[in-house]
């Protein structure tokens, strides 16, 4: 998601850039008096006379204006997952957090040491952190607990702040080791 | 703040305001083209309209007015684009003594290198990764540090903050910003 905003914003930078330098090149030749190297907006302008706000050319526009908009603005809200969560260790003035790919295999690490658990998926986020462990036959409240356990400690080790919650739950997959 | 991330933080902004921009003006020309607001307006000309919303064409201070946010957006926005192929400043070599008969400087890199050896070292530590880079307040260093599991990470920071004030007071760095990233993994992939 960086990516395409990074490939976005240097699209839409040259673009408006290049609008901006249009305009100025316009203003400069306006306030210095009729030189042949003005823009032929004019003519342009004239040109689109035969449009009207319903022509379907510019129903079109429109349209595609309004997804462009509104997937933009999807785009930027929905929300990501961090790179990083805080951790509160060292000294002061050092900035000091955990990869969040990297926690979630840690944690991943720590569910699977758990007896009677085959496989475990996490994901993690800033204030909450989900596991999912396969546990033949289903897990039961013990097994969930002492996966609960073992994620928080994981998490203690590297001083996560702010704590964040810890959900785990089971499905019925995989054979008893 | 890391490289990137206030680069990340404006783009996100940035392209949300643009994307509300588009889709209020392009929401606009569909209820006035599909006739929502009467079949008046929604046969008036596309230019005239536009037009219509130049103050007054006649006014002298109109160009200059328009000129100066058109170069001021047109800057905002080759420095908008700029930053996203920007690369991060190289630390510039390191003066450790000035004598009568020279100076004594460390490169950037060879100061990484030997960081990054220094905190690999650590015990419960796998890889290390150290970038000194210079920024307008100074000296920086972005530290990217392997702890496998079961390690003891605290007192592997305490380490690894007593090895960046060693190498600062040694080179005469003075006072380094730094970050730390901790990146977890599994003991087999330390060797």
């Amino acid at each position: 998601m960086r990516w395409l905003n990074r490939v976005l914003a240097a699209i839409f930078g040259v673009a408006l850039a290049v609008t901006g330098l249009l305009v100025v090149w316009e203003a400069a030749a306006t306030l210095l008096g009729p030189t042949p190297a003005r823009l032929p907006y004019q003519s342009w302008i004239a040109s689109q006379e035969a449009f009207r706000w319903n022509s379907q050319e510019v129903l079109w526009l429109a349209g595609g204006l309004t997804v462009l908009g509104l997937v933009l603005v999807a785009l930027q809200v929905i929300p990501r997952k961090p790179r990083a969560l805080e951790v509160a260790l060292g000294e002061e003035g050092v900035e000091i957090d955990v990869d969040r790919p990297g926690l979630e295999r840690a944690l991943t690490r720590a569910a699977t040491g758990v007896s009677g658990v085959t496989g475990a998926r996490t994901q993690a986020r800033r204030r909450k952190i989900s596991t999912t462990v396969d546990v033949p036959g289903g897990g039961d409240r013990a097994t969930s607990e002492a996966v609960s356990g073992a994620l928080q400690r994981a998490l203690e080790r590297f001083g996560v702040k702010p704590s964040p919650r810890v959900a785990v739950s089971s499905r019925a997959r995989g054979r008893a080791r | 703040m890391r490289d990137g991330q206030a680069v990340d933080r404006t783009n996100r902004v940035a392209l949300l305001v643009l994307g509300m921009v588009l889709a209020a003006v392009g929401s606009y020309a569909l209820v006035r083209g599909l006739g929502i607001l009467g079949e008046d307006p929604a046969a008036d000309s596309v230019a005239d309209t536009l037009l219509g919303l130049v103050p007054d064409p006649g006014w002298p201070w109109l160009p200059a007015v328009v000129g100066s946010l058109a170069l001021l957006l047109a800057i905002l926005a080759v420095r908008w684009a700029a930053a996203q192929v920007k690369f991060p400043p190289r630390a510039s070599p390191v003066t450790v003594e000035t004598t009568d008969r020279g100076i004594t400087q460390v490169r950037g890199s060879a100061l990484s290198h030997a960081l990054s050896t220094q905190l690999a070292r650590i015990p419960g530590t796998g890889d290390a990764r150290v970038r000194i880079v210079s920024t307008p307040s100074g000296q920086r260093a972005d530290i990217r540090l392997e702890i496998v599991d079961g390690a003891d990470v605290p007192g592997i920071i305490d380490s690894a903050e007593e090895a960046m004030s060693r190498a600062s007071r040694l080179t005469g760095l003075g006072t380094v910003a730094s970050s730390i990233r901790l990146v977890p993994v599994a003991d087999q992939r330390v060797h």
